[in-house]
């Protein structure tokens, strides 16, 4: 996790650089830092290295998914004469999950699929971030004398 | 062309092959038995990596199409509410699988008698008790005894936990006075015969890195190539041929590299699940079989079966496990399990309560249900989501029907040419009155437990990972594909072993079951070796 997403470095991944940069504002807007600062943003995750991962089907909606908020949002700024910032970026990429929304629901898929399988949330989460395996869980045995009521219970089967 | 001519020839690797296999072996016979997937490596299951929730929708999908890996083959599923889930590998499903182990009750062979509908089996429940029991030993059983909605047995193993889930659902059922009891569980919660004990990793449907679920390539397998059975991955089989005297001699299948092969035979034992074997049977056509081998009965293909789903679930106040714990299997009810004549619907269902959800599938819950907002109310929402679902899901028996079928599709194919299986399917009325009794009773049962914010899926689209009925067991060759010991009533040297010998499919999973019957023609195999094709 970075605190500035304009520090993110961008390494080789399937988005280019402007692409990359519209994903991480849309998922700003889908999964903000909370205010209490327990939780961090989508933003702020480096979403890059997870898509690599994603099949290249998946991959090649995504973009053309990007491409069109993208697009929606130079709609947006040629619109109001001028860049938007962030506040009025915001509105811009809200306004465009309302009227596409199939669109937006792959962005909502993409960015929750990069954001909870990162560390820093994982662990914001109180979870231990690390794979299953080898560590494993404890789940309780459980309190067997609940099934007494059940036990008294006459054979039922056919 | 293959010089060599073996005894048995199976095909396919996976529950009922792998239990075949280890049983015929002792009779020192030459046994090769081909398997279209490969042998799975446990380092580099899902569960070994932090991305382990994301690969089960992709390269860990339960769903062939999905997955779309080499090994797999597409199906047409385009006329099927419901899908097919599948797995080509040593160990087949059961490399995917939950473990669920339910038996058949008694009444769920003599469904005709009973209950007026579909057909009885040619075989009783007394005589495959043996074989349920020796499986279970084979595969590691965890479970308690004496539970009274079933007939006496002996899990070698202590029950799966119940954790939190199982006690506080536990105590919902406690409160209606309905039944429920740990689940029969193929999960090694001791170490057991080489294997280590469960972990609880979690997602045991993505594989098992631990070895602790039963799956066949860690069970039947070793002792099987011990034993002396040979086993050949990535050998995909095209057709059953046959000789001039009408009995089958062997296979062609495709190497890795696409070649192309005979193995002869002296016998052909198909255990392919029941989508594979009946496409394999109506690929294999000829001038005698025209309409695909061993099909005079025009049955074939007939009869699919599958198991509609309802998924309940609710939300707790407080934390549960989460995804921790063997995913599947926790406790199970079968209070609506046997018909009653003041319901609307004949057979019945079982509940299985599942544990929760890992932090991605959380999301992505909310997300299909709607229940999980994205933007400012996200994380709130999303705290009283997380590790505080638990629900279940309802397996409603499925009658045996002819217009729910297997056939082949006119223009897919697999990697090979193969014509691709068709799944036509459509639920019953049946079927609807008990998804929707589930859903009803399962809701109940949650509120009961403290649950609240109840939703449900009914029929579970994704749910078709029991495949049954398309090469049905019976006596009369008019009605029937195999007779009550799995062998063909048109060729006398062909077995099927697989669930699609099925004639009706009770409401539990099939796997107990599918593996005992295996066990049971076996041994009828062996006790018959002298006049086998009589």
């Amino acid at each position: 996790m970075v605190d500035d997403i304009n520090k993110i470095p961008v390494g080789e991944g399937p988005l280019t650089n402007q692409q990359l940069r519209m994903l991480r504002s849309a998922a700003g807007v889908i999964v903000p830092a909370d205010d209490k600062g327990a939780m961090p943003g989508a933003a702020q995750i480096d979403m890059q290295g997870y898509l690599t991962e994603r099949p290249p089907e998946e991959l090649q909606m995504l973009v053309a998914c990007v491409d069109a908020l993208a697009g929606f949002v130079a709609g947006q700024e040629q619109a109001s004469g001028g860049k938007l910032d962030e506040a009025a970026e915001k509105d811009a990429i809200t306004s465009f999950a309302g009227t596409h929304p199939e669109l937006w629901q792959l962005l909502v898929l993409t960015t929750y699929s990069c954001y909870y399988q990162d560390e820093s949330v994982l662990l914001a989460l109180g979870m231990d971030p690390s794979p299953p395996f080898p560590r494993g869980n404890e789940v309780e045995p459980g309190d067997l004398s609940l099934l007494d009521p059940v036990r008294k219970r006459k054979s039922f089967y056919r | 062309m293959s010089k060599d001519v073996v005894d048995v020839l199976i095909i396919g690797a996976g529950a009922s092959g792998a239990a075949m296999a280890w049983s015929l072996a002792d009779t020192r016979m030459k046994i090769l038995c081909l398997e279209q997937g490969d042998w799975m490596n446990p380092a580099s299951y899902p569960s070994t990596n932090r991305n382990w929730e994301t690969r089960q929708f992709s390269d860990y999908s339960i769903s062939p199409n999905v997955r779309g890996l080499d090994t797999d083959y597409p199906i047409n599923e385009q006329d099927s509410p419901i899908s097919v889930a599948n797995f080509n590998a040593v160990g087949g499903g059961t490399v995917l699988y939950a473990a669920h182990f339910p038996r058949f009750h008694p009444g769920d062979f003599r469904v005709r008698s009973l209950d007026g509908v579909a057909d009885d089996w040619p075989l009783t429940y007394a005589q495959l008790e043996p074989f349920y029991a020796e499986n279970d030993l084979m595969m590691g059983v965890a479970g308690l005894a004496g539970d009274p909605a079933g007939p006496p047995k002996k899990p070698p193993l202590p029950p799966v936990p119940l954790g939190r889930v199982g006690e506080k659902i536990g105590k919902g059922f406690n409160k209606l006075g309905w039944h429920w009891w740990p689940s029969d569980s193929a999960i090694a919660t001791l170490p057991y015969q080489g294997r280590d004990k469960c972990l609880n990793l979690g997602p045991c449907i993505s594989g098992c890195a631990q070895g602790a679920k039963a799956s066949t390539d860690v069970t039947y397998w070793p002792a099987a190539l011990r034993a002396g059975v040979e086993l050949r991955t990535r050998c995909r089989v095209r057709e059953i041929t046959l000789n001039k005297q009408g009995m089958a001699d062997g296979v062609i299948y495709y190497d890795a590299d696409g070649v192309e092969h005979k193995q002869r035979a002296e016998v052909v034992v198909l255990a392919s699940n029941g989508i594979g074997t009946p496409r394999l049977l109506l690929n294999s056509r000829s001038s005698l079989f025209p309409d695909g081998l061993a099909n005079r009965s025009g049955l074939v293909g007939k009869n699919l079966m599958f198991h509609p789903y309802a998924l309940i679930q609710g939300l707790f106040d407080e934390p549960l496990d989460g995804y921790m714990g063997p995913s599947g299997c926790c406790i199970l009810s079968q209070e609506f399990y046997e018909t009653d004549p003041a319901r609307e619907f004949v057979r019945g269902y079982t509940m299985e309560i599942v544990r929760g959800m890992g932090p991605l599938s959380t999301a992505l819950s909310g997300l299909v249900s709607g229940t999980l907002p994205w933007g400012d109310d996200h994380h709130r929402v999303y705290s009283e989501m997380f590790n505080r679902s638990a629900g279940m899901v309802a397996i409603c028996e499925d009658l045996p029907e002819q217009h729910n079928t297997v056939t082949l599709d006119p223009n897919l194919t697999d990697s090979n040419g193969i014509p691709a299986p068709k799944v036509t399917y459509r639920l019953s009325e049946n079927s609807q009155k008990m998804l929707d009794h589930a859903v009803a009773r399962g809701s109940e049962v949650l509120k009961a437990a403290g649950a609240r914010e109840i939703t449900s899926n009914a029929p579970m689209a994704g749910a078709g990972w029991h495949l049954m009925g398309t090469a049905r067991m019976g006596l009369d060759p008019d009605n029937s594909v195999v007779n009550e010991w799995g062998r063909s009533h048109d060729v006398r040297n062909l077995f099927i072993v697989d669930g699609s010998i099925f004639v009706t499919s009770a409401g539990v999973n099939p796997t107990s079951t599918i593996q005992a019957l295996a066990l049971y023609i076996a041994d009828t195999m062996k006790k018959n070796l002298a006049n086998l094709f009589d």
